[in-house]
């Protein structure tokens, strides 16, 4: 019944668009971006989010992480109905056309300050997740990695509602949403995909052309668990004769019917010739496996004519899972056979899979010699606290035991027309 | 010789000068439209996708002129240069929050535009004004 209604979502956007193409304004347009990635680290490599399998290492040069393009189709039904459809390609495995369609609703606007929109909606997690693959609409040359590397689902499968109110001359913009999606994770070498059965979240931002400031919260609720995790689980479960909170224990690592919680603060302002951008946010679940994460960037942007010259500080930040403080377990992880040490050390080791510790300093440069096109460098020194690595893919499908100092650099033409 | 090329500077400099002050962007409606002043932030609500109508509520179609007034109008109205409003727009477009402006590559298919659509606004030299438009907004 799910995938019908999101078939049905899809499919009613499309056909409007068609349908009343030959009366009504039809405007197509897209962006893109082509982008080459290289990094000096032969055991980490770089990668945009938990999605993606391919990382860039020492000596690479990487064209597909993050090279894109995307076409959109808007139409204007009827003064108060709109329709809009948009579709993205990007090499990436485990990917389908279902995938690349990111947009595809239908808008009714009972007024100019109140728009209902329904079908398959941006995710309006953080201040950049709605815009983060159109590469044209922001100064740097990816979205900072620490805040929005975990966020890997693109779309929202249901309703949105926002309402605008004028405030002097500035615009105070609250929204609601409510649906489903889905996210991918590639981790110890394996690729899964977790159901969001339940999706609920607001946003409020008071903004004028010069400035914005705005907090996000959103609830969500997880649908099933990480299949490569089951057998663990399973394992664990066998232990209930001589571990009597066995079950309570491996429920801890499951996410089937677990919360999570995204919480974003975020602003931007324009002075004469500076731009500063910031963003705080936290997510937290009730599963081992999301861990309390903290993170956030500040980055002030120069921009000088056609060029804008900035720099960036982004991080994040978790607490490490320990057997030894997890109230269901009560062993004495010491005295037990050296099997069932390992077992739990894998247990310790996939609650920690969230855990990412380390920081990023970035400066680069964009010109921008047309009105729609820009060049982009990036240089990026990224440094990896012990344990901390879930955002990179590891060669050896283990964290990092140790500092590691990783220097990534990026250059990217991006474009709309 | 010398006096002549003098008085064919001065009236080069004349005719340049001259469509400079003429020139000036002036933001116009249909003249049906009930419509008589917009504040700068209006403009700015219409032409930046956050609020796409007039006063009354009625929705606004705004157009885009051509380069070179584009350039001029968005320096005056918001201080930023085509390629930070391209960024902005992309935002929002690629959002499916709004649409920009329609794109006119003349002046003249901005007035016939503004001319024939009671729900149109665009910006034009002022001497380009006729009188089936009218003025809401003159920039200082």
């Amino acid at each position: 019944m799910q995938v019908l209604s999101k078939i049905g979502c899809i499919l009613l956007a499309f056909v409007c668009c068609l349908t009343f193409a030959e009366t009504n304004p039809v405007r197509f347009s897209g962006f893109g971006n082509i982008s080459i990635a290289t990094s000096d680290s032969d055991e980490f490599g770089f990668r945009h989010d938990l999605s993606q399998s391919e990382g860039v290492f020492n000596g690479d040069l990487n064209f597909s992480n993050q090279s894109k393009i995307g076409a959109q189709i808007e139409y204007q039904i009827s003064p108060h109905l709109s329709s809009v459809a948009q579709i993205i390609y990007q090499d990436q495995e485990h990917s389908d056309l279902e995938d690349a369609i990111r947009l595809a609703f239908v808008k009714y606007q009972p007024q100019s300050n109140i728009d209902v929109r329904f079908g398959r909606l941006p995710l309006d997690l953080f201040m950049l997740t709605e815009f983060r693959d159109v590469d044209i609409a922001y100064p740097w040359a990816k979205v900072p990695t620490e805040s929005y590397g975990f966020l890997e689902s693109r779309y929202l499968n249901g309703v949105d509602m926002t309402y605008r109110l004028a405030i002097g001359n500035s615009t105070l913009a609250m929204k609601a949403f409510w649906g489903e999606s889905i996210f991918k994770i590639f981790s110890l070498g394996e690729y899964t995909e977790v159901d969001v059965n339940k999706q609920i979240g607001t946003s409020v931002e008071l903004s004028d052309f010069h400035y914005s400031v705005s907090v996000r919260y959103t609830q969500a609720e997880l649908g099933n668990s990480i299949a490569s995790l089951n057998a663990l689980i399973e394992q664990i479960n066998t232990l209930t004769p001589i571990f009597p909170n066995a079950t309570l224990f491996s429920s801890g690592f499951s996410l089937q019917d677990s919360q999570a919680e995204y919480i974003s603060a975020a602003g931007r302002y324009d002075f004469e010739n500076w731009s500063l951008y910031g963003e705080l946010s936290r997510i937290s679940g009730d599963s081992n496996l999301v861990r309390d994460l903290t993170s956030g960037y500040l980055s002030p942007v120069l921009n000088a004519g056609d060029w804008q010259w900035y720099a960036s500080y982004s991080f994040a930040d978790s607490n490490s899972y320990s057997l030894t403080k997890d109230s269901s377990f009560n062993l004495p992880l010491e005295q037990l056979p050296a099997e069932l040490q390992y077992l739990f050390g894998q247990a310790q080791a996939a609650a920690n899979f969230f855990s990412a510790k380390q920081h990023t300093y970035s400066i680069g440069g964009r010109w921008n010699f047309d009105e729609s096109k820009a060049f982009t460098l990036q240089l990026d020194r990224t440094i990896i606290e012990p344990n901390g690595s879930t955002l990179w893919v590891s060669k050896q499908f283990t964290a990092n035991s140790q500092q590691e100092n990783i220097n990534t650099v990026f250059f990217s033409v991006s474009f709309s027309f | 010789m010398n006096k002549w090329n003098t008085l064919l500077i001065l009236l080069v400099i004349l005719v340049t000068s001259f469509p400079a002050s003429a020139d000036k962007l002036v933001v116009v409606v249909n003249f049906d439209n009930p419509t008589v002043r917009l504040t700068k932030s209006q403009v700015i609500d219409i032409y930046m996708g956050k609020n796409i109508a007039f006063p009354d509520g009625t929705s606004a179609t705004p157009v885009d002129g051509p380069k070179g007034s584009k350039q001029q109008f968005y320096k005056v109205l918001i201080r930023r240069n085509l390629s930070q409003v391209n960024a902005y727009w992309s935002r929002i477009r690629f959002t499916g929050r709004a649409t920009p402006p329609f794109a006119k590559t003349e002046n003249i298919s901005v007035l016939s535009y503004v001319e024939n659509n009671i729900n149109g606004i665009g910006y034009l030299p002022k001497s380009m004004v006729t009188n089936k438009v009218k003025v809401v907004y003159e920039f200082d």
